[in-house]
């Protein structure tokens, strides 16, 4: 037979009466100071176990037994099962040191991975209109406080307009995208992304004087943010970072607000750079599907960033100098180029130009334009060596690829109608050339006009030349570097003989 | 009985506890890890075995306090409390005009608050005191949604004066006191005013100082050019607030206890203000430093402290007293946990 001791309490005051209690079959007996009585097992409730703590069983009619937790242990075994489990793993060490292992990974997970994904697929369910209403707000918040409309010229907004419509064309993904130009000095070199589709672009960004390829690289990043939605699930995973530092913190969160606040704000930014990215490689990829290299994103990153270099040490706040991170985008924009890319960059250096349009052209990757344009660039990189024969092949593979660009026609009808080399003169085709080049340009462009004279002056027509040569000279678009030598080649065809480049240059 | 007689026949039941910080890391850490593995759902579970732990080691003469809640009812109260969470972040957000911004926005919150607060606050009391028994005995809140509504319009304008927030706090938990009982006996609120505003007055007047010296020290440092102020008079301001925070914890504690009396017994509450101060800090700085793994020691010490500074003290032997005063508590008691199954952590 099963007995212990027991405290009981009728409910009705707060005596303490010590009973023993037995167990028989299904039935509790309790007997002691005034007491006696019997009840069955299945009307008494019994509360999960804690650790340390004694059990109590409450009885029909509000009294209750009090007994050591031992005692009724196996009497209760099937109540609670789950508190049971949960009671087992708060006694020992090793499960709670592995709850501590699971908790940290789980965290872990959560954050990189759980929390993303989650902010993604809740992002996808949430109407268009709801997060154009969240980008609405955020913009009245801005306009008029920290930007006023742009004081760029009309017909630069209009270029820039034109620029995003181009970045936008045939996305198809149901967002309105439209870009807003705005004045905001406290926002310095900038542009961002608000959710819904609006765009805004500052003027001192503009002002940089980055390409516009290089804008469209930036516009192109911004519609990655809105494309992705980044701005909700910034929103979306902010939450859920809050939720769960503040869940972790728990017990501590009423004493440690500080604590609990900064693990969140560097956790975030960690999206914020992971979003970046994102958006990062939508630019490149969209420039490469409208035919920009994504070389020109990054040499306008380069000038935002010495841009905000200068604007944080003006203001002396360099200790969240943005530079390494904006290094690491760089370096991934220029990951992505490819040696045409490369071919086509002007701020590379001859040598390694030369080099990647070679191997650009070598591929066998090329054809259309782009052929077109790597024999182009490698023979007038190579015209300007002096190496006119490699020149003349190269300049005449870009024509045959179906080159109609001015300055091919004119680099080889220069070098046909001036080069020191008796064997690569040809005086009929040279004209022809200078001809295509000057229509081309719509006799617009003097040092195409200049070309033409000195094919003219090659053929032996010295009247057409000086006439053509004093119209170039006249037009005040003549490169003045060059007006000496234009002078010269004037004097040379009025004394009826024809220009000759000096040998070697 | 002369007072003096009065005086002698007195006897101190001084406030055991007996939690360790052992055994509440090995419960908070697998309460927590289930809790964050189940999303939050869980938290009510853990909520309820934690304060059960705290009031199952919390013993007057020889006697365990008793907890009842029942998890079910508090995740409900935290679903209630997400709801509106949320209701109020979609409703600012895609609603700009009613957002917390405007007038609009803060007219609205304001009839809200006044109104739904005296009502969360008086559900929550009434759940947690029929859910507190000591010796299967349970506590009681006998206040109504209208009478704490009555308080709130009475007293809440003057929280639009911020210095004077300590009279609508001192009008609330005077309230909140009143209307609690053991059983059947009702709590008997002396004055408390003075010792409690004093606490708030101190902790102003401190705090003022402390902001003056601040600016002051990074002045003459030197500081405020070389732009490093913000950081360090952010964790100074931070810092101050805490310790003043827990003076005035302590000494507004001590003030409502000491005014209290049930039946024949009254409390001695006696927690110093400084060693309060020094708890806070240490505890933050060991949760800091740990990255949180130093909370339950934190806990269990905070708790310690107050037990060693809380004592009943009864005109005549403790059993006796407890035995007359509640010997007509009916089953009413029972029915109001069930009524009130709602518990929203404010």
């Amino acid at each position: 037979m099963n007995a212990f001791d027991a405290s009981f309490y009728d409910g009705r005051s707060a005596q303490r009466r010590a009973v023993r209690v037995w167990v028989v079959g299904e039935r509790l007996h309790v007997a002691g100071e005034g007491v006696d009585l019997t009840v069955g097992l299945a009307e008494v409730e019994v509360d999960s176990p804690i650790p340390g703590a004694p059990r109590n069983l409450r009885l029909p009619g509000g009294a209750q037994l009090r007994a050591d937790e031992e005692a009724v242990a196996e009497l209760f075994a099937g109540r609670h099962r789950l508190e049971s489990l949960v009671e087992r793993l708060e006694r020992r060490w090793p499960y709670a040191l592995g709850a501590l292992v699971l908790l940290v990974a789980f965290a872990w997970w959560f954050v990189a991975r759980g929390l993303p994904l989650a902010a993604e697929a809740i992002a996808a369910h949430i109407p268009a209109r709801a997060e154009a209403a969240i980008g609405e707000q955020a913009l009245a918040a801005i306009e008029g406080r920290v930007c006023s409309p742009s004081a760029l010229g009309a017909a630069e907004q209009e270029a820039l307009q034109r620029n995003f419509s181009r970045m936008t064309a045939g996305l198809n993904d149901g967002h309105p995208y439209r870009l807003l130009l705005r004045n905001c000095p406290a926002m310095g070199s900038n542009a961002f992304a608000l959710p819904g589709g609006a765009i805004i672009l500052t003027d001192q960004l503009v002002r940089l004087g980055g390409s516009q390829a290089g804008i469209s690289g930036v516009l192109a990043h911004e519609i990655g943010h809105v494309r992705q939605r980044h701005g909700l699930r910034m929103l979306l995973q902010g939450a859920g970072l809050v939720a769960l530092v503040t869940t972790l913190a728990g017990d501590a969160a009423a004493i440690t607000s500080l604590a609990v606040t900064l693990p969140t704000v560097l956790l975030q930014s960690g999206y914020s750079r992971e979003f970046e990215a994102e958006a990062d490689d939508f630019a490149v990829r969209r420039m490469r599907q409208v035919g920009l290299s994504p070389r020109a994103f990054a040499d306008l990153l380069v000038l935002i960033d010495r841009d905000h270099v200068r604007g944080a040490q003006r203001e002396k706040q360099d200790y969240f100098s943005t530079h390494p991170i904006t290094a690491a985008r760089i370096e991934r924009a220029l990951a992505a180029e490819t040696d045409f890319d490369r071919c086509q960059a002007r701020s590379l250096g001859a040598d390694r130009q030369l080099a990647a349009c070679s191997s650009a052209i070598a591929s066998g990757r090329l054809s259309g334009p782009e052929l077109a344009a790597a024999y182009s660039t490698r023979g007038q990189i190579q015209n300007a060596l002096g190496l006119q024969q490699a020149a003349v092949e190269d300049l005449d593979r870009a024509l045959a690829s179906g080159s109609r660009d001015a300055q091919v026609y004119n680099a080889l009808a220069w070098i046909l109608a001036t080069s020191p080399q008796d064997t690569l003169r040809n005086a009929p085709r040279a004209k022809e050339l200078a001809l295509t080049a000057c229509e081309l340009t719509r006799y617009q462009d003097p040092n195409i006009v200049d070309t033409l004279a000195a094919a003219h002056a090659e053929a032996g027509e010295f009247a057409d030349a000086v006439r053509l040569q004093k119209q170039a000279l006249e037009s005040p678009l003549f490169d003045k570097r060059f007006a000496k030598e234009g002078r010269e080649r004037l004097a040379l065809y009025e004394a009826g003989r024809p220009y000759r480049e000096a040998p070697g240059r | 009985m002369t007072p003096a007689e009065a005086a002698a026949a007195e006897q101190r039941y001084p406030v055991e506890f007996t939690g360790t910080t052992a055994q509440y890391f090995r419960i908070w850490i697998v309460n927590l890890t289930l809790t964050v593995l189940t999303l939050g759902i869980f938290s009510a579970w853990a909520k309820v075995r934690k304060r059960r732990y705290f009031y199952a080691h919390t013993r007057i003469d020889g006697e365990s306090f008793e907890y009842r809640g029942r998890p079910s009812a508090i995740l409900k109260g935290r679903i209630i409390a997400v709801g509106l969470l949320l209701a109020i972040v979609v409703a600012g957000n895609v609603y700009p005009q009613v957002s917390l911004e405007t007038l609009t926005g803060k007219a609205i919150f304001f009839v809200v608050a006044v109104t739904l607060g005296p009502w969360l606050v008086v559900r929550s009391l009434k759940f947690n005191a029929a859910n507190t028994a000591y010796r299967n005995v349970r506590l009681a809140f006998l206040g109504t949604w209208k009478g704490c509504f009555l308080v709130v319009i009475k007293y809440v304008w003057l929280l639009f004066i911020a210095i004077l927030y300590p009279y609508f706090k001192h009008a609330l938990v005077r309230y909140a006191a009143q209307h609690h009982a053991y059983g059947t006996t009702r709590f008997e609120v002396a004055d408390f005013r003075k010792p409690f505003i004093h606490a708030y007055a101190v902790a102003f007047g401190v705090g003022l100082l402390g902001i003056i010296g601040v600016f002051a020290a990074s002045a003459a440092l030197g500081m405020m050019k070389r732009g490093e102020a913000p950081i360090v008079m952010l964790v100074g301001i931070y810092g101050g607030f805490l310790l003043l925070y827990a003076f005035v914890r302590a000494r507004t504690t001590n003030a409502v206890w000491n005014a209290i009396r049930v039946g024949p017994v009254r409390f001695e509450c006696t927690m110093r203000g400084r060693d309060y101060m020094w708890i806070y800090l240490s505890n933050v700085l060991a949760i800091i430093g740990t990255l949180g793994l130093a909370t339950p020691w934190a806990v269990i010490r905070t708790l310690r402290y107050r037990a060693a500074r809380f004592a009943l003290v009864a005109a005549g032997p403790l059993e006796s007293f407890i035995e007359d005063q509640t010997a007509q508590v009916g089953a009413a008691g029972q029915e109001i946990a069930e009524v009130f199954d709602l518990d929203v952590a404010l």
